[in-house]
């Protein structure tokens, strides 16, 4: 009883608030990060900084000698570590949330082997308690994607870790399609008796992707008709006019008519639109990358995989981004020619199934040097919270550090297609920010603060909810 | 606390059941691998864990032990020396939750040998007899400084079967690693798996209920079976005509449990999961040596703390299933401030690369250090029971090392060197990451 009162109240108090909040404009917001080591992954380095934020924009980075006017609240950053908020370019985030349970698992629809129309923003669930537990190492942005074992299983999207609703977490969606190839896709196919084998998988996507190439052209035939159609009917519409009491002369009739027309009998007749083709969202959503619109985000492991990737991608110039590309090493070269990213990751990933015998702590680093764009990943849900260890791994294996931070920051954000906004720490970007106590790498480093959109983000969890209420031992 | 699983008991009944349970026979005395030539390791930071930190150390290893320990030691003649300079030496880290060699790499249906999944009750089985020794995850874990593992069936079952405690050296055969005279133990499994493994088949168990009592059942089964066996002993010994009874290797087994003869793994991770089994364990009066995962242990930290039970867990895992929903990364730090001897476990030949990173992050969430660095060494140890063999740098201990380049929490720390028993099994100047 006592509980639900003070919900009541609770929920009132809410309410009340916002109501206020809509009633009367909320004064902006301003703060500036000071004495902190900014690392401002714009190039520039101050040690210490000071980075101003207004509402939910940075609105100026520098050092020591910036001036932080009065109106603009302090929020000490000595000794920390001042970074772009985290992103992490591969979560399920929001999607699931106890993997046993069907209930809370919204990861897969595996109904259907080509499911492209499914949009993840149609299933996140803001609430989800992963949300929270994530932001604690200072991850503020998520691509999140649907599982991987159809061959088409989703659009992905792009969503700030703060916000009430989808809409509100939203920053890009849809941001790139999901393919998967690879052993979990051949399994899929074998498990509906559609396909079985790498050949027979491949064979299924062109076969799809020829489907939106004929589709678009029937569309494309259709918009042209439909323009014949309106023209048409406007000198129909004109002919039917009664026609001026002015008897034609002789000459205009033979000019402009054919003397059957005069008759009137078959112009008369209001000329039919063309039959709309059927619509198809599945075609259509493919459509998106077939036009360079989106994205392809492909799930490859094996070299092969990935070299059939670049195949599909040469015959459909499709925009390609590979996922994961546990061997992506071993194309380097054709990824850097081609401008084709890999998001990285896990970056622990071991050589424990048939496909990931490749497997190696140092791809990240063999394929920036062989100067192919990477984001590194979690490829996680409940373990989202580890990608600065991840990318603190692959920097252990070689990657230079200040590259494994851009491969969280910077670089995923371009990658993401949202670096307009997002990555670094730069007037005029989205004040998504991390203040960590010490190098943001090291596994024992701790979150000082978190900026989300300018807001504080609260440091609590479901997590230190429970260990508040039992570290006093039982 | 070492070499129960070899003693011989003088009554017939006892010397059938060390027969029955061979997981305990000693493998020869003498470790073929120990090199003759002393090794000399210097200038290291020695990590001894049990005291405290030495700058500029030394370590001297002979015939597979540490023979000398001290601050700028002079390297015997003719030794082997390790520069160690500016690194941090570390006794080789031990796992007490492993299933190299019974869930190998890559995964593959023909060597999942890890969960006879036939029955809930298979005691008897031991996962020394489904250990794949090319499992390639062997080597990257020896790699990660790892020399003592706990292989052990999964938790399909409540009653799993027996472990193994091997030494990751380069042995050839299954007694080549062996950890020699290492205790038995037994691994069990309460809450959602073995329910879900069979209620899912329409068998029980199928509740919580229904683990309990299946247990019990089979602890009280095993009573009678040590019974009947001695009845028949004391008639056979007095001449009085009497029948032998059937031998049960599940009841051999359980019977070892019920006299202390096998440490108790117990898999399990909610509150009230964890207070039924030390319900049953009370009933039964066995003792456990750890539970495994045991995700909200910190719920009753000193309860776990005042029975001595150890407690083998991760940091970060957890909401893959009901039961792990409550787990905290603060949990490590909570059970060592209450008392409990922690082990950061791996369940995982890709964590079991770096425990020395799971430690780092249960300092992350608030772990002291020292408690730490001992939940990767001599707490493991000292649940497996072996922490008078390993676990720490003592003189007289085996010679298990591994030498770190920087701090192991560093996240740039890398494994340069293992030694197990004083044999040079990974180095990582030799050769790229197996």
């Amino acid at each position: 009883m006592r509980a639900s009162k003070s919900l009541q109240i609770g929920l009132a108090a809410l309410l009340t608030a916002s109501a206020f909040a809509r009633a009367a404009e909320p004064p902006a917001s301003r703060f500036a990060l000071v004495g902190g080591k900014v690392v401002t992954m714009a190039g520039r380095t101050y040690d210490p900084g000071r980075v101003l934020v207004e509402n939910q924009t940075i609105v100026a980075v520098g050092g020591a000698e910036l001036d932080v006017p009065p109106r603009f609240r302090t929020i000490d950053a000595a000794g920390a570590w001042v970074i772009p908020g985290l992103i992490d370019s591969g979560t399920h985030l929001g999607l699931i949330e106890v993997d046993l349970e069907d209930q809370t698992n919204d990861l897969d629809d595996s109904m259907d082997l080509l499911s492209p129309h499914l949009r993840v923003v149609d299933a996140v669930n803001p609430a989800s308690e992963l949300i929270r537990v994530s932001r604690l190492t200072g991850v503020t942005t998520v691509l999140v994607a649907p599982g991987e074992g159809d061959v088409f299983s989703g659009q992905a999207a792009v969503l700030d870790l703060a916000g009430e609703s989808v809409e509100e977490m939203t920053v890009r969606a849809p941001a790139m399609l999901c393919l998967g190839l690879g052993s979990d896709a051949v399994n899929r196919g074998r498990a509906r008796s559609r396909f079985s084998t790498r050949m027979g998988l491949i064979g299924e996507i062109r076969a799809q992707l020829l489907k939106v190439q004929e589709y678009l052209k029937k569309q494309e035939k259709y918009r042209r008709k439909l323009e014949e159609h309106k023209v048409e009917l406007a000198s129909w519409e004109a002919s039917q006019k009664p026609t001026a009491p002015v008897a034609p002369t002789a000459a205009a009739v033979t000019a402009t008519q054919p003397p059957a027309a005069l008759a009137g009998k078959e112009a008369s007749k209001r000329p039919e639109p063309p039959d709309e083709p059927e619509r198809d969202l599945k075609l259509e959503a493919l459509a998106q990358v077939l036009e360079r619109k989106l994205p392809l985000l492909v799930r490859a492991h094996r070299q092969d995989d990935i070299r059939a990737a670049l195949r599909l991608a040469d015959e459909f110039k499709l925009k390609l981004v590979i996922n994961h590309g546990t061997e992506a090493y071993r194309v380097a070269e054709l990824l850097a020619k081609k401008d084709v990213p890999v998001i990285v990751g896990p970056v622990d990933q071991q050589p424990d199934t048939f496909e990931t015998l490749g497997a190696r702590y140092e791809n990240a680093e063999l394929l920036r040097k062989a100067g192919v764009r990477i984001a590194i990943q979690t490829s996680d849900s409940h373990n989202v919270r580890n990608l600065p260890y991840a990318a603190g791994l692959a920097a252990a294996h070689g990657l230079p550090p200040e590259e494994a931070l851009a491969a969280v920051t910077i670089e995923a954000a371009k990658i993401l297609g949202i670096a307009d906004k997002y990555g670094s720490l730069d007037k005029g970007k989205i004040a998504n920010i991390a203040v960590v106590e010490g190098d943001p790498l090291q596994p024992a480093s701790r979150l000082r603060h978190l900026f989300i959109r300018g807001k504080s983000i609260p440091l609590t969890s479901r997590q230190t909810e429970l260990y508040e209420k039992w570290k006093a031992g039982r | 606390m070492t070499g129960t699983g070899t003693r011989m008991g003088s009554s017939a009944f006892a010397a059938l059941l060390t027969l029955a349970s061979a997981a305990g026979a000693a493998p020869p005395a003498a470790p073929a691998t120990a090199p003759a030539t002393p090794v000399a390791i210097v200038g290291g930071m020695l990590m001894t864990i049990t005291r405290g930190i030495m700058p500029n150390g030394t370590l001297i290893l002979r015939d597979g032990k540490i023979a000398e320990l001290g601050h700028a030691l002079a390297p015997p003649p003719g030794a082997i020396v390790i520069d160690a300079t500016g690194k941090y030496v570390m006794p080789g880290l031990i796992d007490t939750h492993s299933h190299l060699g019974v869930y190998p790499w890559p995964d593959a249906r023909a060597h999942e040998d890890g969960n006879e999944m036939t029955d809930p009750l298979t005691p008897h089985v031991r996962a020394e007899d489904g250990v794949f020794l090319e499992d390639p995850g062997m080597a990257r874990v020896r790699a990660g400084g790892v020399t003592t593992v706990q292989i052990i069936p999964g938790s399909g079952n409540l009653q799993g079967g027996q472990a193994v405690i091997l030494k990751l050296g380069l042995g050839n055969t299954l007694d080549d690693l062996k950890f020699r005279d290492a205790p038995r133990g037994i691994k069990m499994a309460f809450g959602e798996n073995p329910k879900r493994v069979y209620g899912s088949r329409n068998q029980a168990p199928m509740t919580r209920m229904g683990n309990a009592a299946i247990v019990r059942q089979a602890f009280t089964r095993a009573r009678e079976y040590q019974k009947q066996w001695g009845e028949f002993e004391a008639n056979a010994k007095a001449g009085k005509p009497t029948v032998r009874p059937e031998r049960d290797p599940k009841m051999e087994t359980l019977i070892d449990v019920l006299e202390g003869r096998v440490r108790v793994h117990v898999h399990c991770y909610r509150k009230d999961d964890l207070l039924a089994v030390l319900r049953i364990a009370d009933e039964f009066g066995f003792k456990l040596a750890s539970f495994q995962h045991c995700l909200e242990g910190y719920k009753i930290a000193s309860e776990l703390a005042r029975r001595e039970i150890g407690v083998a867990t991760w940091p970060d895992w957890w909401g893959f299933k009901m039961e792990a929903w409550d787990a905290i990364p603060q949990s490590p730090g909570l059970l060592a401030a209450a008392g409990v001897r922690v082990s950061l476990h791996s369940d995982s030949a890709n964590v079991a690369q770096r425990l020395y990173h799971e430690a780092a992050k249960a300092v992350r969430y608030g772990m002291k250090p020292e408690a730490a660095l001992k939940a990767i060494t001599i707490w493991p140890a000292s649940i497996l029971g072996v922490d008078s063999r390993v676990g720490s740098l003592e003189v007289g201990k085996d010679a298990d090392i591994a030498i770190f380049t920087k701090h192991p929490f560093d996240v740039y720390t890398r494994v340069e060197k293992t030694l197990i028993d004083g044999q040079l099994v990974w180095d990582a100047a030799a050769k790229e990451m197996p």
